[in-house]
């Protein structure tokens, strides 16, 4: 029971434990958000979308460029 | 800019350890503690004013004080009577101060007393035998059946009544001090907790001309009065590594003052303090009539009272009772005790039966003001009227 929901006076107060390292400091919105949690080395997701990135993004990388008469190609892919 | 240290956080104005504010887990790990904050010890005297230190423990929500002792009456008793402060406002002022807020209580023995029945509903004083301006009453003395207001074999030390005989008569009061505003949610209640804790307790006593309207020419009077306190706390837990304690953002205030130069029609009582971050929870007040020493307070009844009503800013009147009996009546259903027929108390209640809807804010009630009509001019008429509000405390993080 907060004095404000009986008595309609006082505003609900901060907890007065120890602040989180980034609490009160000047930093901007965006940092705490979504996109900040998915770039989090300490995010699962994150190693599993480098694992992704590495087997598809190489494939993709993968391809040629003709010059005329020459070809030139290369290729990530062992085989 | 970097995240500054945390250093010691403030509760109500003084530094504490790290705590947090979590009503729920408080509720569920705290423990209600009654321990003395006075030993039985001798009032100082008559007139004279007596103080304590409190302990620094926990969560302050309310004291507990006895008086008791004996009045000697000796020689011959001639005409000798007791006025009507005997014998609530034995207790002349009770101050209580904490932290640096000075005077959240601040009042007459006769205020707390009332306030203990307006603020706990379960107590009545139905049948509790009384004598009061000479006879016996049973409902609206507001005594509790373990008060002794003065006895000496059969005869009795009473309000506005003739002392019978000489003799030593014993005297047993107790009263509540609501430092919570409301003893169930513990709002207004004070963190006791740290050696930066300033509370004090000072009581002044009623002088022998206060208590007494006449004493017999050959007549002689003595006190030998003893007073204690107790303190109601409740232990500060500790869940999951942290301190918690209840909500502690407003302070409770209960305080008395006084005006004269009352006469027939309508009076109006500016109430001092009001201001925004206030809330006003209950209004108490009674007329007294009759040159000291024994001025007598007035019914609560439409013989004395034409309407009563409070308002605020130019004419904004939310509440008008028709005349002193209405009041008297509506009284009586939300307290359950009859507080005007004799010790002649009107009380606005905002809070007993649902504060969030109708506690008046202070912020919003410019010149916020009690109006009542005497049907007659009282003799050297004077009103002692009591505020109870809730006010923010100092708090920081």
């Amino acid at each position: 029971m907060y004095a404000s929901q009986v008595f309609g006076i006082g505003a609900q107060q901060p907890s007065y434990g120890v602040a989180a390292p980034t609490q009160g400091s000047a930093v901007p919105a965006w940092r705490s958000g979504l996109g900040r949690e998915l770039v989090d080395p300490g995010n699962p997701l994150f190693w599993l979308g480098a694992v992704l990135l590495v087997t598809f993004g190489a494939a993709g990388l993968a391809g040629s460029v003709r010059l005329g008469g020459a070809k030139l190609s290369g290729s990530l892919d062992r085989k | 800019m970097a995240g500054s240290a945390n250093s010691a956080p403030m509760i109500q104005g003084i530094a504490s350890p790290n705590v947090v504010v979590d009503p729920q887990k408080f509720f569920l790990g705290t423990r209600r503690m009654r321990f003395a904050g006075k030993g039985l010890t001798a009032i100082q005297g008559l007139g004279s004013t007596d103080t304590v230190q409190l302990n620094q423990t926990g969560i302050l929500a309310g004291l507990e004080l006895r008086v008791q002792g004996t009045i000697t009456f000796g020689g011959t008793i001639g005409t000798t009577t007791m006025g009507f402060r005997w014998p609530f406002d034995l207790i002349q002022f009770l101050r209580v101060s904490a932290n640096g807020q000075s005077n959240l209580i601040n009042c007459r023995g006769l205020t707390l007393r009332a306030f203990e029945f307006v603020m706990n509903p379960k107590l009545d004083d139905t049948g509790v035998s009384k004598s009061f301006s000479g006879a016996t009453q049973t409902q609206g003395t507001l005594a509790l059946a373990s008060d002794d207001w003065g006895t000496s074999a059969g005869n009795v030390a009473a309000p506005g009544t003739n002392v019978a005989a000489v003799g030593t008569y014993t005297v047993d009061l107790t009263f509540f001090i609501p430092i919570a505003a409301d003893q169930a949610n513990l709002i207004g209640s004070v963190y006791a907790q740290s050696t930066a804790t300033n509370l004090e307790v000072a009581i002044t006593w009623a002088t022998q001309t206060q208590i007494l309207s006449a004493l017999g020419g050959a007549a002689t009077f003595a006190s030998a009065l003893n007073w204690q306190l107790t303190q109601l706390c409740y232990s500060i837990p500790q869940v999951g590594g942290q301190y918690v304690v209840p909500d502690l953002s407003v302070f409770h205030q209960l305080t008395d003052f006084r005006q004269g130069g009352l006469s027939s029609g309508t009076n109006m009582v500016l109430l001092p303090g009001v201001g925004t971050g206030r809330q006003l929870l209950r209004l108490l007040w009674n007329v007294y009539t009759g040159a000291e020493p024994n001025p007598a307070p007035l019914a609560m009844t439409a013989a004395n009272y034409a309407q009563i009503d409070w308002a605020y800013g130019g004419s904004d009147t939310p509440e008008v009772y028709p005349n002193g009996t209405m009041l008297q009546a509506f009284n009586i259903r939300t307290a359950g005790v009859d507080l005007g027929i004799l010790w002649g108390l009107g009380l606005h209640d905002f809070a007993s039966q649902f504060a969030l809807r109708d506690v008046v804010d202070e912020g919003a009630t410019s010149n916020l003001r009690n109006e009542f009509n005497l049907v007659a001019t009282p003799t050297a008429g004077y009103t002692i009227h009591a505020q109870e509000t809730l006010f923010a405390a100092p708090v920081g993080a």
